[in-house]
Parts: structure tokens; sequence; C-alpha cells
């Protein structure tokens, strides 16, 4: 009995440190699965994916580690699998997102503006380019770039400057 | 726009994405509450799954074995059918679990690339080790629990061959392109592994 208890509670905390989590790095969360998904239900469907991973993780988290660190790895390792099956394997069924976004004002217009740009130019990266850009643009260093995506420092200096080219690239086309 | 340019406007509209985001309670009281698995989690516990039951299966095959062993038609299929199944539990020994928090991203989608691989060049030879599995057995089987000796009687025999042969004909008349995709699905795979390795190196 006295054994059960203790479960509970564990189960208690667990839940809570969970949510904690979840609250403080929704920003995150939600970035990554716009980067990586543009259909509705395929968001809510990666979103899901991340959050039972994230759940089944959190027992295992070390607190000596940055928690964003745990977080965009699990998150990225998801959405990049998510990605790579074609959407085949998607569920597609109806279910409520975490999120809920309020709408912006009128005023605000200019920060969806930037929004969708920023999302327009990470589009035309691959996925893993995709994976050491959102890392590099949240200040990561190269060394953690490195570690989270699997490459070594001088690789990931290599992959920033050829992405900045890029980006020049496209934005004279743009223009 | 350069490069600064483009991490100034991602700072700006960060901040303001986490200020108009809440968080949906109820949902994540859900998740909380079914233990559920992913899809991709769930395909490689099957795997593995089937592989630790090659395992049972041979234990078996050598049960049965032992039952008939002076009766060599018998045990020695029987001990073949084994022998591929532990060959078979040594052929998927490889497969591993993903983990997504202490894999990096490159190491992850390597071993997935992998698990794809290996299994769908191993789906073709496996149904072939569980039908020569099946094969050797049912005379075992049927010798020992309803005296039926195949192999001494011409009829059973006979009768035995034409349902192996009959199974076979239908396995062959069913019109699904299973190989096909296979192969293309496992060409797909190889390629994605082969822009894993070359992103590594670059």
């Amino acid at each position: 009995m006295g054994c059960k208890q203790t479960t509970v509670l564990n189960q208690k905390e667990k839940t809570q440190k969970f949510k904690k989590i979840i609250q403080e790095n929704r920003g995150v969360l939600f970035k990554v699965i716009n980067i990586y998904c543009k259909d509705e239900q395929d968001k809510k469907d990666l979103e899901q994916e991340i959050l039972i991973q994230l759940w089944k993780s959190v027992d295992n988290y070390d607190e000596r580690f940055k928690i964003s660190t745990w977080i965009y790895r699990i998150a990225m390792n998801v959405s990049i699998s998510f990605y790579r099956k074609n959407k085949r394997a998607a569920s597609h069924v109806s279910m409520d997102s975490i999120f809920m976004e309020q709408t912006l004002a009128e005023s605000e217009d200019d920060v969806l503006e930037k929004w969708q740009t920023v999302k327009y130019f990470l589009n035309q990266l691959n996925e893993l380019d995709k994976a050491i850009m959102l890392l590099y643009l949240d200040d990561f260093n190269y060394s953690d770039i490195g570690e989270i995506v699997g490459i070594s420092t001088t690789n990931v200096g290599t992959k920033i400057n050829r992405i900045k080219n890029k980006l020049k690239q496209n934005v004279t086309k743009w223009i | 726009m350069d490069l600064n340019e483009f991490k100034k406007m991602w700072v700006e509209t960060n901040a303001d994405i986490s200020n108009r985001l809440e968080i949906n309670e109820n949902r994540l009281n859900q998740i909380t509450i079914n233990h559920s698995k992913n899809k991709l989690e769930k395909y490689m516990n099957i795997s593995i799954l089937g592989r630790n039951l090659a395992l049972v299966y041979f234990g078996i095959s050598i049960f049965f074995a032992v039952k008939v062993f002076d009766d060599l038609a018998y045990s020695v299929p029987a001990i073949m059918g084994g022998l591929a199944m532990l060959f078979s539990f040594f052929q998927h020994l490889s497969l591993k679990k993903v983990n997504y928090s202490t894999m990096n991203i490159v190491e992850l989608q390597k071993t997935i690339e992998n698990f794809r691989i290996h299994t769908l060049k191993f789906s073709k030879f496996d149904k072939g080790i569980v039908a020569f599995w099946i094969i050797t057995l049912i005379p075992v089987y049927l010798k020992l629990y309803f005296h039926i000796s195949i192999y001494s009687n011409q009829d059973y025999l006979l009768i035995f061959i034409l349902s192996i042969v009959s199974v076979s004909f239908l396995i062959r008349l069913i019109p699904f392109d299973a190989y096909k995709k296979w192969d293309s699905e496992l060409k797909e795979a190889e390629s994605k592994l082969n822009e894993l390795i070359e992103f590594e190196k670059e």
C-alpha cells in the first residue's frame, strides 16, 4: 500500500514537472513544430509525438544540462524523424492542439510579417540545416550545436557560412 | 539582409510568440494520462519482439526434435528449422531501440535509416524462414499428437506436399506488389542514409 502511494506521488511530481517544462518552453516547441510542418493536421500529429517523447523522457532529464538543449534535442529528433516519414504514417486523427494562440492586433501586423519571412527563409533549407539554423538563431554556441546535431564544431562553422551565403543569394533573388 | 539582421528579426518574433501563446491544460493532461508510444517506437518494438520470438521458435523446434530424436526423417528437418530461426535471431541482433533524448540528430537518423534498411532487406528472407520452420514442424506435430506419420504413408505425404504447393501458389496469386514496394522503400532508405553520411563529411 505504501509503495502504491509513493508511485502516485511520483506521478504527480512528474506531471507537475512536465507541465512546468512545457509552459516555460512553449515558444521552442511552437517554433520547431511550425518550422518543420506546414500542414495544420501534420502540426498536430508532430506536436503529439514530441509531447509523448518529452513526457517519457522527463524522468531521465539530467538537471546539470540546460533544459533548452534537452528540449531542442528531443523536439528536433522527433521532427526530423517525422519529416523523413514523408507524411505517409500521419494519423490524421482529429485532436486539439496544446497551443492556444492569441490573435494579433492590427498594429502587430509587422510581427506576423517578420515571422512569415523567417519561416520562408528557413523553409529553403534541408531538415538538418534547418536544425543548425534554429540552434544558431537561438544563441547556442558552435560546440552545443555540434553536440546536438552530431557533427564537429568546425563542421558547424562551415555549414553556417554556407547557410549565410544561401541566405544572401535568396534575398537577392527575392528582392 | 545578412544573417545578423535575420537573427535580430528572429529574436523579436520569439519574444512575441511566447507572449501570445497559452497552453491548453486539458490537452496536456490527456498526454500525461495516455501512456502512448509513437509509431516508430511501436514498429521497432514489434521487430525486436519478433527477433526475440525467433529464439523461442528455436527452442520449440529443439523440443520437438528431441521428442522424435531417433526418427531422423522428422528430427533432422525440425533441427534445421530451429537452426534457421536461430540464424534469423542473430541476423537481427543489431536492431537497437532509438532514444530521442540521448542520441544526437545524425546518430538517431542513421539508426532509423539502418533499421529501415535492415527490416526491408530481411523481410522476404524472414517470411521464407517462417514458412520453412512451419513446414519442418508440421510432420513432427502430426506424428506426436495425432499419430499421423506423414513420411511412412504415401497418401499423407502427397496431401502434405500438395497443401504446401497450393498455399505457395495461392500466395503467388494474390495481386500485391509488396516486393516492388519493399525495393523502392529500401532504395529510398539507402539514399537517405547516404545523405546523412555526406552531411557528416561535408
